[in-house]
């Protein structure tokens, strides 16, 4: 089974308890306002290498968060998980609990899959799909 | 008996329902003569709805109804007991029914379908609950609630709280949710119709005035456009309204069409502490048309 195939069998309860984990790789730059740019490198294979000697094209991408985006980065600790974040969310921009779970679950999915954020789950939620 | 406490109006392609608050969409797709949107309360599937146009008369309904789930029932193998009484929405003709799969693993669920005789629309709810579960007032009250048509020419659209009408000639091209925004396009040939609400009101405006925070949101989303912003107080809160144009090339490219004008509503609502935009970027014949609905963008409930 994939890592793909793990997270989509994630249920809810799973989603909330797993734990969003910087990529230790990222450059982060403070912009004006607040805001931060990460740069995330690009994952090598023979042919990003390839690409990269003819073209000269950059070892990063670079992702430029916005002012939400800024403040879900900046609570990606290590420690603090998605149920967490959601009620933060929630307090700090007056939103619904409802609209901030679905909006933050497929923010946090958008951000892993672009390789700035991991998603840390506890094995006994792993094995519970199994 | 689940108890549903609060209640909001849901609205997608034309058609509102009464929903309870937690149940939200999830999926959606299809345009307004044809779609489906499913609805979850984070847990589970809570509720999808089908619809499509009806060819003329159509035939008879209940032949309609009756083939619809004597086919369920061929196909399925379920096992289906229709209602009288359940729900009338006003001015339909109606057929609701509960499905039961033999499986024990799948869950049963109420049904409704409906057909308008004014619009010919034909709209299926279903709405799934456990085995057990006694949802059947909440299951009255949503079906009941059903108006599938739009009003005045315009449809009502409500999700996660943001509640709207747009002309029902526009069609929806993009509904997007993000941490703290929900944003809405439309189209109609040309014509556009953006609007969206962004949960940081007081947040943008610690650091910077409106026309300030507009400069810079308006060069990423409206970068196409060419415009003059003035303050102006929008339903009694603090707002600007923008005016121009397409710039050159995208206007030179229209030139032998039609010219297209811009116009922003962008309005701060303390009461909701968000930020609300409503644009339009149409020919003169939709223009004052599309600007007006701006007015019928709730930010607030009085």
């Amino acid at each position: 089974m994939t890592a793909k195939d793990k997270a989509q069998k994630l249920d809810r309860d799973a989603s909330l308890k797993a734990v969003p984990v910087r990529n230790q790789l990222a450059k982060v730059e403070e912009l004006e306002g607040g805001k931060v740019r990460i740069s995330v490198p690009i994952r090598e294979t023979w042919w990003t290498r390839i690409l990269q000697r003819l073209t000269k094209a950059p070892k990063y991408k670079k992702i430029e968060l916005d002012e939400v985006g800024t403040f879900v980065w900046q609570q990606c600790d290590g420690n603090t998980n998605v149920a967490a974040l959601v009620d933060r969310l929630c307090k700090r921009y007056n939103l619904s609990h409802r609209e901030s779970e679905v909006s933050l679950t497929q923010y946090l999915r958008d951000l892993a899959r672009r390789g700035v954020i991991g998603l840390g789950v506890s094995p006994e939620h792993l094995k519970k799909d199994k | 008996m689940p108890q549903v406490k609060d209640w909001t109006l849901f609205g997608w392609q034309g058609i509102t329902l009464d929903m309870p608050l937690d149940w939200e969409i999830r999926r959606f797709h299809g345009t307004r003569s044809k779609g489906y949107v499913r609805l979850e309360d984070g847990d589970s599937i809570r509720l999808e709805i089908r619809w499509d146009k009806s060819k003329g008369r159509g035939p008879d309904f209940t032949d309609l109804t009756d083939r619809h789930i004597s086919g369920m029932i061929k196909k399925d193998k379920v096992d289906v007991e229709r209602h009288t009484g359940l729900a009338k929405p006003e001015g339909k003709e109606v057929e609701t029914y509960t499905v039961r799969p033999p499986e024990t693993s799948l869950r049963p669920s109420y049904q409704m379908i409906s057909r308008c005789p004014e619009c010919s629309r034909i709209v299926m709810i279903r709405i799934p609950y456990q085995r057990g579960e006694n949802i059947k007032a909440i299951v009255r009250r949503i079906f009941g609630s059903l108006q599938d048509h739009s009003y005045d020419g315009a449809d009502v659209w409500s999700a996660y709280g943001l509640r709207f009408a747009v002309p029902d000639t526009v069609e929806l091209d993009e509904a997007l949710l993000y941490p703290g925004s929900i944003e809405f396009s439309f189209l109609k040939g040309h014509d556009r119709i953006e609007l969206g609400r962004l949960a940081f009101g007081s947040v943008i405006l610690e650091r910077q005035t409106l026309e300030e925070w507009f400069e810079v949101f308006s060069k990423k989303r409206f970068k196409r456009m060419t415009y003059e912003a003035r303050p102006q107080e929008i339903r009694g809160h603090q707002g600007l309204i923008a005016r121009g144009r397409l710039k050159r090339l995208g206007a030179l490219l229209l030139r032998f069409s039609r010219r297209q004008h811009f116009h922003c509503d962008l309005w701060h609502c303390p009461v909701s502490d968000k930020l609300y935009y409503y644009a339009v970027l149409a020919g003169s014949r939709n223009l004052d048309n599309f600007v007006a609905h701006s007015t019928r963008v709730i930010c607030h409930q009085t």
